[in-house]
């Protein structure tokens, strides 16, 4: 056996590495053959003040490259302390806006001493490390409050970054979870923490009469502030039991208290550095510090613990529609919740294959089949527990279903969790998992023809003579492939994909969507209907079930109902767009973003844009052609197209009124009270929002008409010559703007030009 | 040396473990990966080295002494002394280079505990 | 990447910025190999101007040897240092799919600016794309940067996804793709472009080809050499 030394040995090569390279030709490289350019354009630069994060600037001390004069053992007035707390504040908040902690937290040279090296004991945390300890009474106010709120805040910060670094779907993008060889003090039970926060309010309590009242105050604030948001995030998924909104609630009550006083601190500026980027193991090119305002940051955080209380609504489970709305109502929000509210919403949707940490995954897919497509009982009764004799065709149906399970829990489950993403991971996400259910529907197809011989399914007749059946599973699965082609559409609109010649198209499309979908619904409600007679007669014998299954069948018919009018209503409206941007495409007055030397083509861009859908078998593709008459309304007069606008428009208002009165949740008969308040107001705030939009294309249609009317009464063309142009000046509002009423409606600003050819 | 054998030797050295010295006295160690005839050197898993701060210095105990060769300064007890971090891929761009150190394990350090 | 020195685009016709400089001793020419030492340094100093990313000489030599082809120059031999303008692309096969075109980098010197060079470099690299097969040609660029949307959008370019808090700086991006032949988009790659399993990045920490997505598997992943020290955990 032999040993080997650690010690290894550096020869001086410079001489013989210097005269190699300079035999190499300009641009001829030495290299690992394994190693390619496409991996060296990840290199950063040494020397170079843009990538090289250890880099000193000319005149830069060289003996203070890393440390900085501050000393943090020095004496604090009360004012600094609450200035150096609130300059934290902001830069926790940053944080969680989604910047490193090598620009925002980690610069404090306080959290640093604390920090690193890594503490053994929450006793060893502290500013005078390195130096004799001198806990002099004088400076508690730096070595207990300060050093509690600093503790207690890593804490809060080690909760946020064990949450969002768990969830399996979090996105880089949105949150850093980069430590830099350093540790969130997640060692150590909270328990401590608490027990200093405690300490420190009781001094603070004590120096009545000895501070500044306000300024006195104001420090006990914050350390309330602190220890609540601590018990707020320790709290984590547990709210799930505890149900408790107390501590959150508590932190928004004291958030004007901390706005107000803010003033009365002290920035301590040179507490706070970026050349701590030299310190951290860093792959990454140095940043500068990032610097939020007070303000922001309380707006941030007042979102946050709204945001975290709000949550609470989704956890009483009823049923996967209204389970559905909660989800993606909340997460709607503008501004987006946060990465960790997102996430936390993640793990409370499924853990451990369980919805809501309550109900099975099982029960779970069960509940959406009985809500949506009423199968017949005995697919969704038959058990393989109960029944052990395998020709037994229920132990068939068992077995299938039980394949249904486990194959589409997870992909049902993600429809959830997908709205925890941010809304650009959204939509691509979705162009991504529509293909999946294309094949998972063609597999439910291969249960359903199974299951329809197992449990003996009588066929339904067409006028044709043709029989059909019903094929609950796949029509499931293809009823959510296509609210995934609407979410594709409707995501494009808000996140300004298309441009202003594709609104036309794109707003034909998703009322064809639209219109497969209703049709789809309506064979489901025959279905549905079908069953519902044929049980009657069955069920003359066994009057025991008769109400239950009424009472499914009332509130399955009551959701197709509901979903009826939600898509007429995106239809109507989509139907009415589409006319009106045809007309302002028709008279030139639609903005256009491709020049006439465009290297593209209507056929190429038609492509680019079906090219999520290109893969999918069901619906069918539209061939070009078709695509571009209809998106023309080609052979369709001025009047024709106009009429269309204003019908689809009314139609729409009607059934967005319709849907508003439908609420947001589907409620059991006997209607008791809505568990889900705030999100609900969420939900009709954005249905008035559509409401909004569709009376804005109301008078923009009648603009438009007004002037081809106008045009028209003016001047019959001349023999030969062009009828005079008309004269509208069109604007498409951006997402956010105030004139654009809602992200998915994209209702054109027309007015009259100002100056124009009027005869 | 002509090219061919310019090219063989720093073949010889892709893969192994480098120590670039930089104008500003920083000092990084890592795998050799590619280079160039204006001798810019790629090093993946890199650790940068700098020397304390005097004040750092005062404070620390002397007393480290791997003493296999080499200075004080460059020997192994550089990361003994001065403070390092991981950075991952670098390039040290040839004009910033003083010095280019090969990590080597002499035979001699080799021990046959059978010889004891 | 394109982190978009792009110049406001023949701005010129539409609003003030006139230019300071014309456009008469104006000369565009393709990248040659043989001027590395100092084209490249010339690019470097061009492009880093107004980058938002840093880039380090490898960069340019990723696209350069491999593509240097695809790479043209605006020169003005009135100044010293007479590179005014660059683009920078690169062509090949998507995940073995379309041959996709990538506009990496386009710049225009600040006084330069207004007069449509940015255009014309633009249309000279994809007309070299075009002239080599290329199926599709793709770029990103800030949601912010409005003349560079706006002189892609020109030439035909639709925005196809946006791409979250894309750049080190926290702005987000869209990406740009022009289809050049029909079928482009039917025609299959090894993976899926949407899967969002890719999303894990283990090339370099800031977008520099593609989407970062594209860089999995490049480079030295700096994740597993912190894990062994200890990252923060199980102390």
């Amino acid at each position: 056996m032999r040993v080997v030394s650690q010690s290894v040995v550096p020869r001086d090569i410079t001489d013989e590495f210097t005269t190699a390279a300079s035999k190499l030709k300009t641009g001829q490289l030495v290299k690992d053959e394994y190693f390619t350019l496409f991996e060296a354009v990840g290199a950063l630069e040494i020397m170079d003040s843009k990538m090289d994060s250890g880099y000193l600037g000319p005149g830069e001390n060289h003996a203070q490259a890393l440390e900085d004069d501050y000393d943090l053992t020095r004496e604090l007035g009360p004012e600094e302390v609450l200035g150096i707390m609130d300059g934290l504040l902001c830069h926790e908040m940053a944080w969680h806006m989604g910047h490193p902690l090598s620009q925002t937290l980690f610069t404090s040279l306080y959290l640093d001493k604390l920090l690193w090296p890594v503490p053994k004991s929450l006793d060893e945390a502290h500013f005078f490390r390195g130096h004799l300890a001198n806990n002099n009474e004088e400076l508690a106010i730096v070595h207990l409050v300060l050093r509690a709120y600093c503790l207690a805040l890593v804490k809060c910060c080690d909760f946020v970054h064990a949450r969002v670094a768990t969830e399996y779907y979090f996105e880089e993008e949105d949150f850093v979870t980069q430590l830099y060889n350093r540790s969130l003090l997640s060692q150590f039970e909270p328990e401590p923490f608490y027990d200093l926060l405690n300490r420190a309010i009781s001094w603070v309590d004590e120096q009545k009469g000895m501070l500044d009242e306000r300024v006195r105050e104001a420090i006990w604030t914050r350390l309330l502030f602190r220890r609540e948001f601590l018990q707020g995030l320790e709290q984590d998924v547990e709210v799930i039991q505890t149900r408790s909104k107390e501590h959150f609630l508590t932190c928004l009550s004291q958030l004007d208290n901390l706005a107000k006083s803010t003033s009365l601190g002290t920035e301590v500026p040179d507490s706070f550095s970026w050349k701590i980027q030299r310190k951290l193991a860093s792959t990454v090119p140095p940043r500068p510090m990032v610097k939020i305002n007070f303000e922001d940051a309380l707006a941030h955080l007042k979102r946050l613990c709204q945001d975290a209380i709000d949550l609470q609504e989704i956890i009483d489970y009823q049923g996967p529609y209204n389970f559905k709305v909660t989800i993606w109502t909340l997460l709607s929000r503008k501004p987006q919740p946060s990465v960790y509210i997102r996430s936390l919403v993640q793990t409370l949707i499924v853990n451990n294959m369980t919805i809501l940490g309550a109900v099975p995954v099982k029960q779970f897919l069960y509940d959406e089949l009985a809500e949506l497509v009423l199968p017949s009982r005995i697919l969704l009764e038959a058990n393989m527990d109960e029944i052990e004799v395998p020709s037994d065709p229920r132990f068939q149906i068992a077995k299938q279903m039980d394949a249904f399970v486990k194959r589409f829990s997870q992909p049902f489950a993600d429809t959830f969790r997908s709205a925890c993403l941010n809304r650009c991971r959204i939509r691509r996400t979705v162009c991504h998992t529509i293909v999946d259910w294309d094949n998972l529907q063609m597999e439910a197809e291969d249960l359903d023809e199974q299951l329809r011989t197992l449990s003996k399914e009588p066929p339904l007749m067409l006028a044709n003579g043709d029989a059909t059946y019903s094929y609950p599973l796949s029509s499931w699965a293809y009823h959510h492939k296509l609210i995934q082609f609407r979410l594709i559409l409707q995501l494009g609109f808000e996140l300004s994909i298309y441009s202003p010649e594709e609104l036309p198209g794109m707003y034909w499309y998703l009322s064809h969507i639209c219109s497969t979908h209703l049709g789809h619904i309506d064979r489901i409600r025959t279905f549905t209907v079908a069953t519902a007679k044929r049980n009657l007669a069955e069920m003359a014998a066994k009057k025991r079930d008769a109400l239950e299954r009424h009472t499914a069948l009332q509130k399955s018919l009551r959701l197709l109902e509901r979903l009826t009018t939600q898509i007429v209503a995106v239809d109507a409206f989509a139907i009415s767009l589409h006319a009106l941007y045809v007309l302002l495409a028709r008279h030139g007055i639609l903005p256009t973003a491709s020049s006439a030397q465009a290297y593209s083509s209507d056929r190429l861009r038609y492509e680019i844009r079906m090219k999520p859908f290109l893969q999918i078998t069901l619906p069918e593709l539209v061939p070009y052609d078709e695509y571009r008459r209809e998106a023309v309304l080609e052979g369709d007069s001025d009047e024709i197209v106009l009429e269309r606008a204003t019908k689809a428009i009314s139609e729409a208002r009607k059934a967005w009124e319709a849907t508003l009165a439908n609420g947001a949740f589907v409620q059991d008969s006997d209607g008791e009270e809505n568990l889900a308040p705030a999100i609900e107001e969420d939900w009709k705030r954005d249905v008035k929002d559509t409401m909004r939009a569709c009376i804005g294309a109301s008078i923009a249609i009648e603009t438009v008409k007004k002037a081809l009317k106008a045009r028209a009464n003016v001047a019959e063309p001349k023999e030969g010559g062009h009828p005079p142009s008309v004269n509208l000046r069109v604007t498409i509002p951006e997402t956010g703007s105030k004139a654009r009423w809602h992200d998915w409606w994209i209702v054109p600003q027309v007015s009259p030009a100002a100056v124009g050819s009027k005869t | 040396m002509d090219e061919n054998k310019a090219v063989q030797y720093l073949d010889s050295l892709i893969g192994r473990t480098l120590r670039v010295h930089a104008t500003d006295t920083r000092i990084f160690v890592g795998t050799f990966k590619c280079t160039d005839a204006a001798r810019n050197i790629i090093l993946a898993s890199t650790y940068e080295y700098r020397f304390p701060s005097p004040s750092t210095v005062r404070d620390a105990a002397t007393g480290t002494n791997d003493s296999a060769a080499g200075s004080a300064v460059d020997a192994p007890n550089v990361k003994v002394n001065m403070t390092s971090r991981f950075i991952g891929l670098v390039v040290v761009p040839g004009q910033h280079i003083t010095k280019i150190e090969l990590e080597e394990t002499p035979p001699s350090r080799v021990r046959d505990p059978l010889k004891k | 990447m394109n982190p978009t020195p792009t110049p406001p685009p023949d701005k010129s016709t539409t609003s003030t910025p006139t230019p300071t400089t014309t456009t008469s001793n104006l000369r565009y020419i393709r990248y040659n190999a043989a001027h590395e030492d100092a084209y490249v340094p010339a690019m470097r100093q061009l492009i880093s101007k107004d980058l938002s990313e840093p880039y380090s000489i490898y960069v340019y030599r990723y696209f350069l040897y491999q593509w240097g082809d695809l790479c043209f120059m605006a020169m003005d031999d009135s100044l010293p240092s007479p590179m005014v303008g660059v683009v920078v692309s690169k062509l090949e096969p998507h995940r073995g799919g379309p041959l996709r075109g990538y506009i990496a980098m386009l710049a225009v010197r600040e006084e330069y600016r207004g007069q449509g060079i940015a255009t014309k470099l633009a249309r000279m690299a994809i007309d070299a794309m075009v002239e080599r097969e290329a199926d599709e040609i793709v770029l990103e660029t800030e949601t912010t940067n409005t003349a560079a949307i706006k002189l892609y959008e020109r030439l035909g370019f639709l925005r196809s996804k946006r791409l979250h808090r894309y750049y080190l700086n926290g702005n987000s991006a869209y990406r740009l793709v022009l289809y050049v032949k029909e079928g482009t988009g039917s025609m299959r790659t090894n993976l899926d472009a949407y899967a969002p399993q890719q999303q894990q990045q283990s090339g370099p920490p800031y977008p520099v080809v593609e989407s970062r997505a594209e860089m999995s598997g490049a480079v030295t992943a700096p994740e597993p050499a912190l894990l062994h020290e200890g990252n923060g955990r199980g102390w």
